[in-house]
């Protein structure tokens, strides 16, 4: 039948309630008498009906913390970030909306010694391994200045890419890891902090640094970054993290997403 | 905090949220953050990804409340902002999952059966997997209107076209939806 097409097309509007109650009747009398449709019409609703059998699924409880500990982050910025100077309040939004410049000879000049080895090694008849090994050494040699050099930045999004390049680099460096410290126990931004501590987590088997993250538990003024420091110690079962936890959970003034999931890190450190 | 916060709507929660009292995004989230985590878990099937682009939304709620008109309702603007967080994923991870896909029909009677004994089409897991195979802008279409219960004139907003497409991608999302339900069916035979 010709409009048999155009009813098919309507028959999901009509499951879906997109349509008026002109366009219902129209729809429901052309059902009556059109076999064809109505079969179309009841296979669809069956998938229709079906389709709405998927459960609704609940998030994981740090969905909650998170949010919170982002939101307390932020109300905190916003009053206290024009009286503090030198702050440890996080401004991370202010930040995010005015992004800097990045650190542009430096990353050139990584970059040109960086083309310059590929291309050598690419094109040499027959370089001496030493030669290449010079070379990597060179590479590195930059890539570790490089990195200082950025997270001494102003910019907290120069200071980001300091952390992330640290990530990535081959084995851990003393002053790396010292100047990644820094960064985490002073850097005015939470982000750029967080980033840090993510960064330090793959040395966490050192005791030192184990101790720099236990001892900045109760310095650090972010929620978020203490529920980070919190869940780093506890995935890595450190035991010694519960005293620390304890003395927070006795003084007053511990936020209270923190201090539920200082009480649930304290269960699972005993368990 | 206002002391009765929870009776706001969303736009009024909104707009004072806009103009600084940012503790009302609170109410916004408890409201609103499990409707979208589930619009993400089924379409994208993961549920960390998922749990991530849920906090994304929210900081770039704040990050953009000055934008908020209150025209219209919350919910559209806060799903137009799910759906820039997650073109930006699939921009970032350069996944294959096309962004604007060439919505290519799948031969949607290829695969008959009689419905009235298909209790598979009740199966959690064949009903996830047969959504997953949708292209996304169906899925995305389906899913707004199926499980959020959108209007077609909203979810055009959202996705940025016009209502007919909305309505040819439900439609058609809901016939290729059939169709996987038989071929998954017959794949785990």
């Amino acid at each position: 039948m010709t409009d048999r097409k155009h009813i098919a097309d309507q028959i999901t509007a009509y499951l879906s309630g997109d349509l008026g109650p002109d366009e219902r009747a129209a729809i429901e009398n052309h059902l009556a008498d059109c076999p064809a449709c109505r079969n179309e019409f009841q296979a669809l609703a069956n998938v229709w009906n079906a389709a709405g059998g998927l459960p609704e699924e609940y998030p994981p409880e740090r969905l909650k913390s998170r949010f919170y500990a982002a939101l307390d982050a932020y109300e905190s910025a916003l009053r206290g970030a024009e009286n503090v100077q030198s702050s440890v309040r996080p401004k991370w939004f202010g930040s995010l909306l005015h992004p800097k410049p990045a650190v542009r000879f430096a990353l050139a000049g990584a970059l040109l010694i960086a083309v310059f080895a590929a291309g050598y090694q690419l094109h040499a008849p027959a370089v001496d391994e030493s030669e290449i090994a010079q070379l990597r050494d060179e590479v590195r040699t930059v890539n570790h200045l490089l990195t200082v050099s950025l997270l001494r930045q102003q910019s907290a999004s120069e200071r980001l890419q300091g952390v992330n390049r640290s990530s990535r680099m081959e084995k851990t460096d003393p002053e790396i890891t010292a100047a990644l410290l820094q960064t985490f126990q002073h850097d005015p931004n939470v982000n750029v902090r967080l980033a840090a501590l993510d960064a330090l987590a793959h040395d966490l088997g050192q005791k030192e640094i184990r101790q720099e993250l236990l001892s900045a538990l109760q310095t650090q003024s972010s929620p978020m970054v203490q529920i980070a420091i919190i869940d780093l110690m506890v995935q890595a079962g450190e035991k010694q993290s519960a005293g620390v936890m304890k003395q927070m959970l006795q003084k007053g003034d511990v936020n209270k997403v923190v201090r539920k999931r200082i009480e649930d890190g304290l269960v699972q450190l005993n368990s | 905090m206002h002391p009765n916060i929870n009776s706001l709507t969303d736009i009024q929660l909104m707009m004072g949220v806009r103009d600084g009292e940012v503790g009302k995004l609170a109410p916004l989230f408890e409201r609103h953050h499990v409707k979208l985590y589930n619009y993400y878990v089924r379409l994208t099937g993961d549920r960390q990804l998922s749990e991530d682009m849920v906090q994304e939304v929210f900081l770039r709620i704040m990050k953009y409340r000055h934008t908020f008109r209150g025209e219209g309702q919350f919910t559209t603007w806060m799903f137009s902002i799910a759906r820039n967080v997650q073109t930006d994923h699939w921009r970032r991870q350069r996944n294959d999952e096309p962004l604007i896909d060439p919505d290519e029909d799948i031969a949607a009677d290829a695969f008959t059966g009689n419905e009235s004994t298909a209790d598979f089409m009740y199966d959690v897991s064949v009903l996830r997997d047969a959504l997953l195979r949708l292209s996304p802008e169906k899925r995305e279409a389906l899913i707004l209107s199926r499980y959020e219960g959108m209007k077609y004139t909203e979810i055009a907003k959202i996705s940025g076209c016009s209502v007919e497409t909305v309505k040819s991608r439900v439609h058609r999302g809901i016939r290729e939806l059939r169709t996987f339900f038989f071929q998954i069916a017959g794949e785990r035979r």
